[in-house]
């Protein structure tokens, strides 16, 4: 073997074969073809692959085949939970509503995101996915004119089925604003429960498969979960301002948090709260530091709602209110005693 | 296991594990297949997903009179050459298109029932790592030069260059029994 058959490795013949070889390499890999029959040889064993390969009509495309099944599965699964809901459903309210006619209308069609919308639209006028894998927030309208806000990492699948009940199958946490309806509940459906409603407006999270929470912010909505023997379900009704936890099959009612709909509509609600518990929120969600100067201000209790843009219009609402100063040195908002 | 062979006239049925097994056998050709019409990786994806979540909610009722893997070329097809019409993307290859459905249908059964080789060659390459596929893809198809990789994916042109050479020993291996050429080399190269 000569000397120069050292550095011809494969990688060379490979850069030999794309083109990635500058002309004096070539003239090398050349001078060396000829050096040998094995050689030739071990040059036609790659050329074979890249000819071979190269043959192939339509040319394939980098995919990344387990995860596209992964995301079928997800939407398999989905689709399954959704025909059970719809057959629950079913029974669980036949007996109970009162049927308008709104009969003929069929199922209405929503274009979710451009393209994709489209496409899926087409195919199933019956269910439609959203998702939100950003880090904001986002909005969209449903065909019943409901509101559906999804919080980051929600996933959502609505299905208008054809008698017309609005199931919506919810992974994360969302906020609905429900049109009156038609006397067609609105069903939101999670792993761990789910809620009923006739025109409202709440949140949903649902934490796991034994895990939700419901924040009502107006209306009423009835909470359900699977009893432990999971043969029937146990209820709990809400109404606004009040909020429930669903741990496995209890039905927990607890406070609703002042900032439960901040993530929605930067809402803040206070009900007698200590300015202690209402700064520490208003630095937390504006992403600001409070500093209060004097403890006496820590324990005043304040009562008002807030869709401030800034943390400064609520600490100068507050400062108003208690007759107390502030202001606001580099990123920190200071509040004091006035005098 | 084949699938070709699922066939039936409206009792076609099969479990989750089987559906499993079709998905994974086609995604990627097909995937291939309907780029060649929409020359737009995400939609290309997107319409192979729906065509299989289609197949899948419709596998009670849906009357498949060839074969499955023949029903998700024709479907895929179809989808492809709609998204074209409906959202115009991409003006010159809706034209070219519309020229060619001719030759496409023509590919469209080629596909479905394509020879050993080409079958055993996209099998060998989907079984690359992922970063090896893409690096081997955008060389071979793409025509792109080792540094254009190397800055598209972020990585050195060392680390393309390591990519392509095991790319292409690990095809050589799988491609070896069938390509007699390689078979010589293997023998003397021992």
């Amino acid at each position: 073997m000569s000397l120069d058959n050292k550095y011809i490795d494969d990688s060379i013949l490979i850069r030999f074969l794309t083109g990635d070889l500058d002309s004096e390499n070539r003239q090398r890999v050349i001078a060396w073809l000829n050096e040998s029959d094995d050689n030739r040889k071990r040059f036609d064993s790659v050329e074979a692959v890249w000819v071979e390969t190269g043959k192939l009509n339509p040319q394939p495309i980098a995919v990344d085949t387990n995860r596209a099944w992964s995301r079928m599965s997800d939407k398999i699964q989905m689709q399954s939970e959704i025909e059970q809901i719809k057959r629950r459903g079913r029974s669980l309210y036949d007996t109970r509503k009162v049927r308008t006619i709104w009969g003929s209308v069929a199922a209405v069609l929503v274009v979710v995101i451009g393209f994709i919308g489209i496409i899926t639209s087409q195919m199933f006028p019956e269910t439609i996915m959203y998702s939100n894998k950003g880090n904001g927030v986002i909005s969209d309208t449903i065909p019943d004119g409901s509101v559906i806000t999804l919080n980051s990492g929600a996933v959502i699948q609505y299905a208008e089925s054809d008698d017309n009940e609005r199931i919506v199958k919810l992974r994360g946490e969302a906020c609905f604003d429900v049109v009156k309806a038609r006397e067609i509940p609105f069903i939101v459906d999670t792993d761990a429960g789910g809620v009923r409603v006739l025109g409202t407006k709440f949140i949903v999270r649902s934490v796991n498969e034994n895990r939700m929470r419901v924040d009502v912010e107006r209306g009423k909505v009835e909470v359900y979960a699977l009893s432990s023997n999971r043969m029937d379900t146990i209820t709990s009704i809400l109404t606004a301002g009040e909020s429930a936890v669903v741990n496995g099959s209890v039905i927990k009612q607890v406070k609703q948090l002042p900032d439960a709909f901040f993530w929605v509509n930067k809402r803040l609600v206070f009900s007698r709260t200590d300015l202690r518990e209402v700064f520490r929120i208003v630095a937390n969600r504006y992403g600001v530091d409070v500093d209060i100067k004097d403890e006496s201000i820590y324990n005043l209790k304040l009562t008002a709602s807030f869709r401030a843009d800034s943390a400064e219009e609520i600490v100068a609402i507050v400062a108003e209110t208690f007759d107390l100063r502030y202001y606001v040195d580099s990123d920190v908002i200071i509040v004091e005693l006035s005098d | 296991m084949s699938t070709s062979d699922i066939s039936g006239n409206g009792d076609c049925l099969f479990s989750e594990q089987e559906f499993e097994v079709i998905f994974k056998e086609h995604y990627a050709n097909l995937c291939s297949y309907a780029y060649s019409f929409m020359q737009e990786q995400e939609a290309s994806e997107e319409v192979v997903q729906e065509t299989f979540f289609k197949l899948w909610t419709n596998r009670n009722t849906l009357n498949i009179d060839t074969s499955v893997k023949a029903y998700l070329y024709r479907a895929v097809r179809n989808a492809s050459l709609n998204v074209i019409k409906h959202i115009g993307i991409r003006e010159e290859y809706k034209r070219y298109n519309q020229e060619d459905i001719n030759l496409n249908e023509q590919q469209d059964s080629d596909m479905a029932d394509m020879g050993e080789l080409e079958v055993v060659v996209r099998r060998a390459i989907e079984m690359l790592p992922e970063q090896r596929k893409k690096v081997f893809i955008m060389s071979r198809y793409q025509g792109l030069k080792y540094r254009e990789i190397a800055d598209s994916l972020n990585i050195s042109v060392k680390t393309v260059e390591g990519q392509m050479s095991k790319a292409l020993i690990f095809l050589r291996k799988e491609l070896s029994e069938y390509l007699p050429l390689i078979l010589i080399y293997l023998l003397i190269g021992q």
